[in-house]
């Protein structure tokens, strides 16, 4: 500030800047110190910054930093870490065979907590966020099976899926639509049939003869299903698909081919374990027919070997 | 790693999915976080958006990410909840896309697209880009020869996709396209601490 203009506030002891508007004068009052000194620190922080972390973008890429941090790497350390912790628990789930995993009280709860992540995860979607299922998606809860309802059955289903398209080990099978080769007035005979297998509906003549012929082979003569075929049992009020007589006629005629994605090209072995054992823990687990129960190797014995749920 | 060029039938279904403004709620890109990764899989790379014009990475995600949703899902699942997502997510808060189904795809020369698309370092062949408008119908009709277009497209899937072999709707292009998306990556290949321009170098090298 010059001499020749230099002016002081009475009241605040500042000095003037030396402009004036119709009177009204500016004060030149300095900035506070702790604002100063915070913006001086700022600018040294950010000059470390730059020297630690990839800052300076380039052509190819940015500079690298000398603590040479990624987000990646940051996530893989973390990963790793995790891993570690994780380790023994999975390790011990991965050795133990899936028969011996109810009996080991401790090793199943956590399988059962685990499988419930990884279900709130890929599951839920279809199955229900309860598991409760929606039409065309099996309710998991109760101890209705398609494809058998032990814990290799279980993991079969889950490894390789249902009906999924492009892939040899896949459980499969094809229900003939019948709209095209019965007459309305047959598939009305069979709808009832059908419904009064579970005890409702009226019997109709030609239905028992049209089931013996069309559908016994798969459903079986008491109608009770075969899980080797996913066939379902038409003897309960269980229906995946509905079980009035709408649903049951829109079955019989179109024929219905539920698809569940196979999961071994996208959880590990030990999450499909948890999976099993959290979907087995659900009530309807069953116990394995067969002691030396392989995974889907004998389709025939017993159905239950090669099934689960769909 | 090897990212290979869309095929017509998902690349129109891709552009539904760009006229619908699905990206306004779903990105296409998973974060290397571990709470990402854990839900959606393996992280997003560079590489895997270089073939989209415009890319898909979005901004928000009202509903969940899609980058790897290919094969998540079976087909009648997807046609299920586009039609009525409530119906298979009672929590969802989806709009509804039933029109897809009644709707028939209109195809306006895929060729020009497609060439376009080369124009802009899209790895489509000659042989693709001519054939463009009859490989998109064939991927979606379980009755047409597929054997050429699988060697033009190496992971292409061919099926219906809308449970409706009669008619090529729009709904069988998105399908087709949902059903594609994180299929076409390896991402074992792709180590954790590999830059991401260097996956690019990689693939750039045949522009």
């Amino acid at each position: 500030m010059m001499a020749k203009n230099k002016q002081v506030d009475e009241a605040t002891g500042t000095d003037f800047v030396g402009h004036e508007w119709d009177g009204i004068e500016e004060l030149d009052t300095p900035m506070p110190r702790w604002w100063v000194w915070t913006f001086y620190l700022t600018i040294i922080w950010g000059i470390v910054y730059l020297i630690l972390y990839p800052a300076w973008p380039m052509v190819n890429s940015a500079t690298k930093g000398v603590l040479g941090w990624t987000s990646r790497g940051e996530l893989a350390a973390e990963m790793s870490a995790l891993e570690k912790e994780r380790a023994p628990i999975l390790k011990a789930l991965a050795d133990i065979p899936l028969k011996d995993l109810p009996a080991n009280e401790r090793l199943m709860q956590t399988a059962i907590q685990g499988g419930q992540a990884a279900f709130k995860t890929h599951c839920v979607q279809c199955h229900g966020s309860g598991a409760a299922g929606s039409k065309g998606y099996p309710n998991l809860n109760d101890d209705e099976w398609l494809w058998g309802g032990d814990m290799e059955a279980i993991q079969y289903s889950i490894v390789n899926g249902i009906r999924n398209p492009d892939h040899a080990d896949t459980r499969f099978s094809q229900m003939p639509a019948f709209g095209d080769i019965l007459s309305a007035g047959e598939i009305d005979a069979l709808t009832s049939h059908v419904l009064n297998m579970s005890e409702r509906g009226k019997l109709v003549a030609n239905g028992a003869a049209l089931y013996e012929q069309n559908c016994a082979v798969c459903h079986g003569a008491d109608g009770k299903g075969d899980r080797a075929q996913g066939a379902p049992s038409l003897t309960d009020a269980i229906s995946l698909y509905g079980n009035d007589a709408d649903s049951i006629r829109h079955s019989i005629s179109k024929s219905r081919q539920g698809v569940m994605p196979r999961w071994n090209d996208k959880l590990d072995p030990v999450t499909i374990k948890m999976l099993t054992a959290f979907v087995w823990s659900r009530g309807g687990g069953e116990q394995p027919v067969s002691s030396e129960a392989d995974t889907g190797a004998d389709a025939s014995a017993t159905g239950a070997e090669n099934a689960g749920d769909q | 790693m090897a990212i290979g060029a869309i095929q017509a039938l998902e690349l129109a279904g891709r552009n539904i999915y760009v006229r619908e403004g699905c990206y306004t709620c779903h990105s296409q890109q998973i974060r290397p976080f571990r709470d990402e990764v854990e839900r959606y899989g393996h992280y997003s790379l560079a590489a895997e958006s270089m073939y989209d014009h415009p890319f898909q990475w979005g901004s928000k995600r009202t509903g969940p990410d899609l980058a790897r949703v290919g094969g998540r899902y079976s087909d009648e699942w997807h046609r299920a909840h586009m039609v009525d997502p409530r119906s298979v997510v009672p929590e969802s808060i989806m709009p509804p896309y039933a029109f897809l189904a009644n709707r028939e795809l209109k195809i306006k020369d895929m060729s020009s697209h497609l060439k376009a698309l080369s124009r802009v370092g899209v790895p489509y062949s000659k042989e693709a880009i001519a054939a463009a408008d009859s490989d998109l119908k064939a991927q979606a009709d379980p009755d047409a020869d597929t054997s050429e277009m699988a060697k033009r497209y190496p992971k292409a899937q061919f099926r219906d996709f809308d449970g409706d072999p009669s008619r090529l709707t729009e709904m069988d292009a998105v399908i087709a396209y949902l059903q594609m998306l994180g299929t076409l990556v390896d991402v074992e290949k792709a180590k954790a601490q590999q830059p991401a321009n260097k996956v690019d170098a990689g693939q750039g090298g045949s522009k």
